[in-house]
């Protein structure tokens, strides 16, 4: 995968925090998913790439970091139900911003989110699961990118 | 002069001419010339009738003298009977009798009297037959009343001179009374008629003028009338000609339209067979971007969708196309109508050659394709009217072209890989990937902490990270070049020119490492190769090895760790030797390297592989330099045993002949670098171990060999850190340099 493409990711979870928390998220030294590494923090979203490209994105994050930021985005009462909606929504944002970048054949799915751990990444054949981390406000979450550019198809 | 023909001809060509000169030019003179003869017939009518008035007034006053001359006796006669005065009868008797005499011999002889209303009046004598023979009774009349009229006067007026009157009797004036009287009923009733000649004479000369001048005014009449009528006529007739002659030609360009229909009717359906059959999106658009009514049927397969005549095709593409590359594609099409701009560069500029799109599958998703759209403008009277539009689905072109480029990127790879792993034996091979393996996770690992972001230590930490990435890189790098893998050597010297890009910057931020972790998964993706490759050789080498009929101890001797890193080694110097240019023998204590070795071959191999290159590319000289200090010129690498220390450690030590540490361009790195305070009074202890600082260099320049200032850190992080072992550097400038390494015995 080229590097322009996980820039494109990295820049909008990056952008996504600085605009809705109003706070500087740090990405750390992205690295690639070991096998059978477990990534997953407490709630995780999903989404499927088809179109240009094939794979999935995720993006995971842990309890406590999804309640500190709900209130910010207007949810005074943090649940689990709102955690989930969150990174659903998250995983969605960026998701649609590197559609915007890398053009309409990007196509994304509905979100899917799973709770809990383990996390079993898919990855399409021949790919790399690539793991940015991102800090916000000292809580850690995760951008996940597994896709590889495809072939047209009819 | 012009023949008479060519004027004819000329005029004949010209029908208003013509009738000008032949008809209207005559007609009109016509016209002129009976007005003017009307005018003067009118004048001389005039004259006549005026001639004719005066003539019977004159006339008639034949009669009134007559009258008077009568009744100027009788008061005569009254005036002797009376005896008075008859003085003023008289006078009027005479003055009666003059006129009356004058006037007949006017219409006698022909004179100029003096009319009624005081005009002087020419008398022409009569000449008519009839009024002659009145006047000639006249005459007689008159002649009778003037004898006794004129007697009266002489007797009864005043005396002429040389005359005697004669006085008249009453007798004398009753009879004289009586006879004229009588006379002057005669003459009365001849003058009548004699005036009704003449007005009849009149009325006849006057009707003669009367003819002639009313058949001029009718001929100019008819004239003046006919130059209109004819005119018009003429204009009706040319307005006729020509609806004919326009009938005529609009029959002729119905008939031509008819027979063009026909044509245009069959190249329309040679069209329309052509637009249903082409394999092409053929297309007309405006410069609004409207689809012109005819396009080609595979059009609408092309863009999966009917009725597109009358549609924006700027409208088609925005559902289409990424945002970005839909104002592109609408820049570029106003660029085509700019008629100020050269076609030929516009079309050099095409950005939709093999454009992406995405529509949207009926049952769901999405279907991806890839068009291929050129341009061509209609320009008319300078203006950019239309611009044609060719459209190809290229999607199997280019995906044909993708997966040939792969595929021969991969071949190629492969091939590389093969060629590289084909004389390496399979400990060695098996031993490399197990190398590539513990560095590519060593790197993975240390990219893995997040911990470190976490706590807030961005920089001087991700500088760290980096440079643990650039050992391992190192390493790979070496130990590629040992079994000469170009594949992975070229890919891991990219991989340093990547992590020194980052080592250079100022701050470091975790974006920079996208391009590390891209990196590595490359090389990991290498490693999948050369393993999916190793598997495939397994089977070609067993048959080989047995052809070879080796014995086990030659095996055995084949696959033990320290003839496996002699063989690298003396590779290695040979080939970094050729590429440097420099010759270079090395002799290597077997037994030595074998008891060091045979409990970490990996890092053994390590470390001598970064002595050699580091000896190689900055102690040994050219042969020329050697010879000119005396030396011989091949230079030598040696590593042998040392002696086992009381701490326990086993020790080897690598030697060259070379210059050793260039004292000078150390201290100066080092200054630079602040691994030593410039100027200071530094001992060369200290000088020498900053060789071992990270990215420490004094290359001027990097290559596959050095350069990257790496290979001591390596030798230091392998030996100290890792092997818990320590490092002496002995060296004599310009003589040798003796790197000894002692090693802690194996767990």
């Amino acid at each position: 995968m080229e590097e322009t493409i996980l820039k494109i990711f990295a820049r909008s979870i990056t952008r996504y925090f600085a605009m809705v928390a109003g706070g500087e998220a740090v990405l750390g030294t992205p690295y690639l998913s070991a096998e059978n590494e477990s990534v997953a923090l407490d709630f995780s979203a999903v989404i499927g790439i088809t179109g240009s490209h094939r794979g999935n994105i995720y993006y995971t994050a842990p309890r406590e970091k999804l309640h500190a930021l709900l209130p910010l985005i207007g949810e005074v009462t943090p649940d689990d139900r709102l955690c989930a909606e969150l990174v659903g929504e998250i995983t969605n944002t960026i998701s649609g911003n590197a559609r915007e970048e890398l053009g309409g054949g990007f196509m994304i799915s509905t979100p899917f989110v799973l709770e809990g751990g383990p996390l079993t990444v898919h990855t399409a054949k021949d790919s790399t699961c690539y793991i940015l981390p991102v800090t916000w406000n000292h809580h850690r979450s995760r951008v996940l990118v597994s896709i590889q550019q495809n072939l047209a198809t009819s | 002069m012009k023949n008479p023909l060519f004027l004819i001809t000329a005029i004949r060509r010209r029908p208003l001419l013509a009738w000008t000169l032949f008809f209207y030019v005559p007609v009109i003179l016509v016209a002129v010339a009976s007005i003017i003869g009307a005018q003067r017939y009118t004048e001389k009518l005039n004259v006549e009738l005026a001639n004719g008035q005066h003539t019977v007034a004159i006339a008639g006053r034949i009669t009134a003298f007559g009258e008077q001359i009568s009744k100027s006796i009788l008061l005569i006669e009254k005036s002797v009977h009376d005896k008075t005065n008859a003085g003023k009868s008289v006078y009027e008797l005479q003055v009666a009798a003059d006129r009356l005499d004058q006037t007949i011999n006017a219409f006698n002889d022909g004179s100029e009297i003096v009319a009624p209303d005081g005009v002087r009046f020419m008398v022409d004598s009569v000449t008519d037959e009839k009024a002659l023979a009145i006047l000639q009774e006249m005459n007689v009349i008159w002649v009778g009343i003037k004898t006794r009229a004129d007697a009266v006067v002489l007797t009864s007026g005043p005396k002429k001179q040389n005359s005697e009157g004669i006085p008249f009797t009453e007798g004398a004036l009753s009879e004289a009374a009586t006879f004229v009287s009588n006379q002057q009923t005669r003459l009365s009733e001849q003058a009548l008629s004699f005036s009704r000649r003449l007005e009849e004479l009149a009325n006849d000369r006057v009707k003669a003028l009367e003819t002639p001048r009313t058949t001029l005014i009718g001929v100019a009449a008819i004239s003046i009338l006919l130059l209109p009528g004819v005119f018009f006529i003429n204009r009706v007739r040319h307005a006729r000609n020509a609806a004919s002659r326009l009938a005529a030609e609009l029959g002729a360009s119905q008939a031509k339209l008819e027979t063009q229909s026909q044509a245009l009717s069959i190249a329309k359906a040679e069209t329309d067979r052509i637009m249903e059959t082409v394999q092409e999106g053929l297309m007309l658009i405006d410069a609004q971007g409207v689809i012109g009514d005819y396009h080609s049927r595979e059009l609408t397969f092309i863009l999966r969708q009917e009725e597109l005549a009358g549609r924006s095709l700027l409208g088609i593409l925005e559902r289409l196309l990424s945002e970005k590359m839909f104002k592109t594609t609408k820049d570029y099409i106003d660029l085509l109508f700019d008629a100020n701009r050269k076609e030929k560069a516009i079309l050099k500029v095409n950005p939709l050659t093999d454009i992406e799109v995405n529509f949207p599958h009926p049952a769901g998703g999405f279907i991806n394709r890839y068009l291929g759209f050129s341009f061509r403008r209609i320009v008319e009277n300078g203006v950019v009217i239309r611009v044609f539009v060719a459209v190809r689905d290229v999607t199997t072109q280019i995906e044909l072209e993708k997966k040939l480029r792969d595929s021969e990127q991969h071949k190629d790879r492969q091939l590389d890989i093969l060629l590289g792993i084909v004389h390496v034996a399979p400990d060695e091979l098996e031993a490399f990937v197990t190398l590539v393996e513990r560095e590519l996770d060593t790197i993975n690992d240390t990219l893995r902490a997040e911990h470190i972001v976490t706590s807030g230590g961005q920089g001087e930490a991700l500088r760290e990270r980096l440079q643990t990435v650039f050992r391992s890189v190192h390493n790979l790098k070496g130990n590629a070049a040992l079994l000469k893998l170009t594949t992975f050597q070229k890919a891991a010297h990219l991989f340093e020119s990547k992590l020194s890009e980052l080592l250079d910057r100022p701050v470091l931020t975790g974006d920079d490492f996208l391009a590390v972790v891209v990196a590595q998964a490359g090389l990991r993706a290498d490693l999948g190769d050369l393993m999916e490759l190793r598997g495939k050789l397994v089977g070609l080498r067993q048959p080989v090895a047995a052809a070879g009929n080796l014995s086990d101890s030659s095996a055995a001797a084949i696959s033990s760790p320290a003839t496996q890193i002699t063989a690298g080694l003396q590779q290695l110097v040979a080939d970094a030797a050729r590429d440097l240019d420099k010759v270079t023998t090395l002799t290597i204590d077997d037994y030595a390297l074998h008891t060091v070795a045979a409990d970490r071959p990996a890092l053994i191999r390590d470390v001598l592989i970064q002595l050699t290159r580091n000896s190689l590319a900055h102690s040994i000289e050219p042969s020329p330099v050697r010879l000119a200090v005396g030396k011989p010129p091949a230079a030598t690498l040696s590593v042998r045993g040392l002696p086992r220390t009381e701490d326990g450690l086993f020790g080897i030590v690598f030697r060259d002949d070379g210059a050793g540490l260039d004292m000078n361009a150390i201290r100066q790195r080092a200054e630079a670098a602040g691994l030593i305070t410039p100027g200071g009074d530094h001992a060369p202890a200290d000088i020498a171990r900053c060789i071992f600082a990270p990215g420490f260099s004094t290359a001027t320049e990097v290559n596959t060999h050095a350069g990257r200032g790496m290979g001591m850190d390596i030798i230091k992080a392998k030996v100290v850190d890792e092997a818990g072992g320590a490092i002496e550097v002995r060296c004599t400038p310009g003589q040798f340099c003796e790197f000894h390494l002692y090693f802690p015995a194996a767990a």
